[in-house]
C-alpha cells in the first residue's frame, strides 16, 4: 500500500486538459453528423425506403462500437485507402450514434397524432407547413432530452478512439500513467476531468430543454 | 484485386475455427458474469435509493452520477492498473466484468426505479386496503406490474453489456473481439472476413436476444389485453 501522489499528474493536467477540449471537440463533430444521419435517415424511411433504414439501424446498433472502430480503421488502410484515426473515429462514432438517432427521431415523428396532420390537412395547409408549425415543434420537444442523453454517451464513448491512436484524453492519460508510473492518480483524474466535462453536457442541455420547452409554450 | 482476395481469404477462419469459438465462449462468460453481477448491484441501488437512511439513499444517487458520468474504458483501467497500486489485483477478466458490472449496475438501478415508480400509487393503496402486507403488496402486486415495463430496457442493458464486453479487448481478456484482433495483427490475411464473421457474431447474438425481449413482453403484458377485453 502507496501513498497516493497526484502531484506528478497534476504537473501534466494542462496536456490533460488540451487533450480533454479535442475529445469534446470529437464529440461535437461526431453528434452533428450523428444528427445528419438521424434526419437523412428519418427522411429516408418516411419516403419508403423504410426497411433499408432498418436494416442500417439493426446492423450498427447490434454490434460493438469498438469493432465498428476497429474496422472502419484497418479495413480502408489494409486496402490501400490511407485515412486518418481522427476522420475514421469520428465517422464510427457519427454512424454508431447516428443509428441511435434515427431511432429516436422516427419515434418522435410516430409520436405526433394523426389527427394533426389531418386537422392540418384539411384546413388546406402545405406539406412543408405542416412539417414546420404542427411536426417540428414536437418532433422537438421530444427528441431534444433523448438527444442530450446520447451526446454524453457519445462524448463517453469518444475514449475508444484511443484504441486507434487519437490522441484525445483517454490516450494522454496511457501516456501519462507510463511517464509517472501514477497509474491510480491518472485514472482518477482523468475520469475527474470526464465527469466535470460530462456535466457540463448535461447542464447545458438541461439549460436547452428548458429553453425549447419554453420557447414552445 | 489481390489484396481484396487476400482481406476476404476464407481459410484464415477455418484455420482459427478453435480460438474464435474459445473467443465467442469468453464473450458470452464474460458477459453472464457482468450480468449477474448488474443485477445485484442494480436490484441492491433500487431497494437502498428509497431508503429512509439518508447515507445509503445519498450514497447510491452519488454511485448512479458518477458511474454514468465517466466512461467505462476508464473504470476499467482503474480497475486493472489503477487498483493493484493499492495492492489490490485482479485478472483481466476479473477486471473486465467487474468494471461492466459497475458501470452497468448503475443504469440497472435507475431502470428499476423508475419501473417501480410507474406503478400507480392506488394500487399499493388498494392492496393495503383489502389487508396485503407490505411483503405481499410489493411481491404480488407491485413487482408483477413493474416487471414488463422494465423488461425493454433491462433487455437493452443486457445487449449493451455483450456490446460493451468487447472493451475486454483492451485489458487483453481473450474474448470474440479480442481473439480476432489478434489473428489480425499475425497476419493481415483474412483481415475483412473475420471482421465480418465477428459483426455476424454479435449481430446474431444481440438480434435474438432483442427478438426474445419482445415475445417476453407480450407475454408478460398479456393480462392487460384479457382485462381490456371484459
Amino acid at each position: 500500500m502507496s501513498d497516493l501522489n497526484f502531484g506528478v499528474v497534476f504537473a501534466s493536467i494542462d496536456q490533460l486538459l488540451i487533450a480533454a477540449m479535442l475529445s469534446m471537440a470529437i464529440g461535437i463533430v461526431a453528434m452533428t453528423l450523428a444528427l445528419l444521419i438521424g434526419m437523412i435517415g428519418t427522411a429516408l424511411s418516411q419516403i419508403g425506403w423504410r426497411r433499408l433504414v432498418i436494416a442500417f439501424v439493426d446492423i450498427f446498433r447490434g454490434t460493438p462500437l469498438l469493432v465498428q472502430v476497429l474496422m472502419l480503421y484497418f479495413v480502408p488502410n489494409a486496402i490501400g485507402i490511407p485515412i486518418s484515426p481522427y476522420v475514421s473515429g469520428t465517422i464510427s462514432l457519427a454512424v454508431y450514434y447516428g443509428a441511435y438517432t434515427i431511432e429516436i427521431m422516427r419515434g418522435a415523428f410516430e409520436a405526433v397524432p394523426a389527427e394533426h396532420l389531418d386537422a392540418a390537412r384539411s384546413l388546406g395547409m402545405k406539406t412543408s407547413r405542416i412539417f414546420i408549425k404542427i411536426q417540428f415543434p414536437q418532433v422537438l420537444a421530444i427528441i431534444v432530452s433523448p438527444l442530450a442523453g446520447q451526446f454524453a454517451r457519445l462524448f463517453k464513448a469518444s475514449s475508444l478512439l484511443s484504441v486507434i491512436g487519437v490522441a484525445e484524453l483517454t490516450h494522454r492519460g496511457q501516456f501519462i500513467m507510463e511517464r509517472t508510473y501514477a497509474p491510480i492518480e491518472t485514472w482518477l483524474t482523468v475520469a475527474a476531468i470526464y465527469f466535470a466535462f460530462n456535466s457540463l453536457v448535461v447542464l447545458g442541455s438541461i439549460w436547452l430543454e428548458r429553453r425549447l420547452v419554453r420557447s414552445r409554450a | 484485386m489481390n489484396q481484396l482476395e487476400a482481406m476476404f481469404d476464407l481459410s484464415q477462419v477455418w484455420n482459427n475455427t478453435g480460438a474464435l469459438a474459445m473467443g465467442a465462449a469468453t464473450t458470452l462468460l464474460l458477459s453472464l458474469t457482468a450480468i449477474a453481477l448488474a443485477a445485484v448491484i442494480g436490484v441492491f441501488l433500487a431497494i437502498v435509493r428509497s431508503s429512509p437512511l439518508w447515507p445509503l439513499a445519498w450514497g447510491s444517487r452519488v454511485y448512479v452520477e458518477v458511474i454514468r458520468g465517466t466512461p467505462l474504458l476508464v473504470q476499467m483501467y482503474i480497475l486493472y492498473y489503477g487498483l493493484p497500486s493499492l495492492g489490490i489485483t485482479f485478472s483481466a477478466f476479473t477486471a473486465a466484468a467487474l468494471a461492466l458490472a459497475i458501470n452497468s449496475g448503475a443504469y440497472v438501478g435507475e431502470i428499476l426505479r423508475s419501473a417501480i415508480q410507474s406503478v400507480g400509487r392506488s394500487q399499493r393503496e388498494s392492496a393495503i386496503a383489502v389487508g396485503m402486507s407490505k411483503l405481499a403488496t410489493q411481491t404480488r402486486i407491485v413487482f408483477p406490474q413493474a416487471f414488463p415495463i422494465a423488461l425493454p430496457a433491462l433487455v437493452g442493458e443486457i445487449i449493451d453489456i455483450i456490446k460493451w464486453s468487447s472493451l475486454g479487448t483492451i485489458v487483453v481478456v481473450p474474448e470474440a473481439t479480442q481473439v480476432v484482433y489478434r489473428i489480425v495483427s499475425q497476419s493481415y490475411r483474412g483481415f475483412g472476413i473475420l471482421f465480418l464473421v465477428l459483426a455476424a457474431f454479435y449481430l446474431c447474438v444481440t438480434g435474438a436476444l432483442a427478438l426474445l425481449s419482445r415475445r417476453l413482453e407480450r407475454r408478460l403484458t398479456r393480462y392487460r389485453a384479457r382485462v381490456s377485453h371484459v
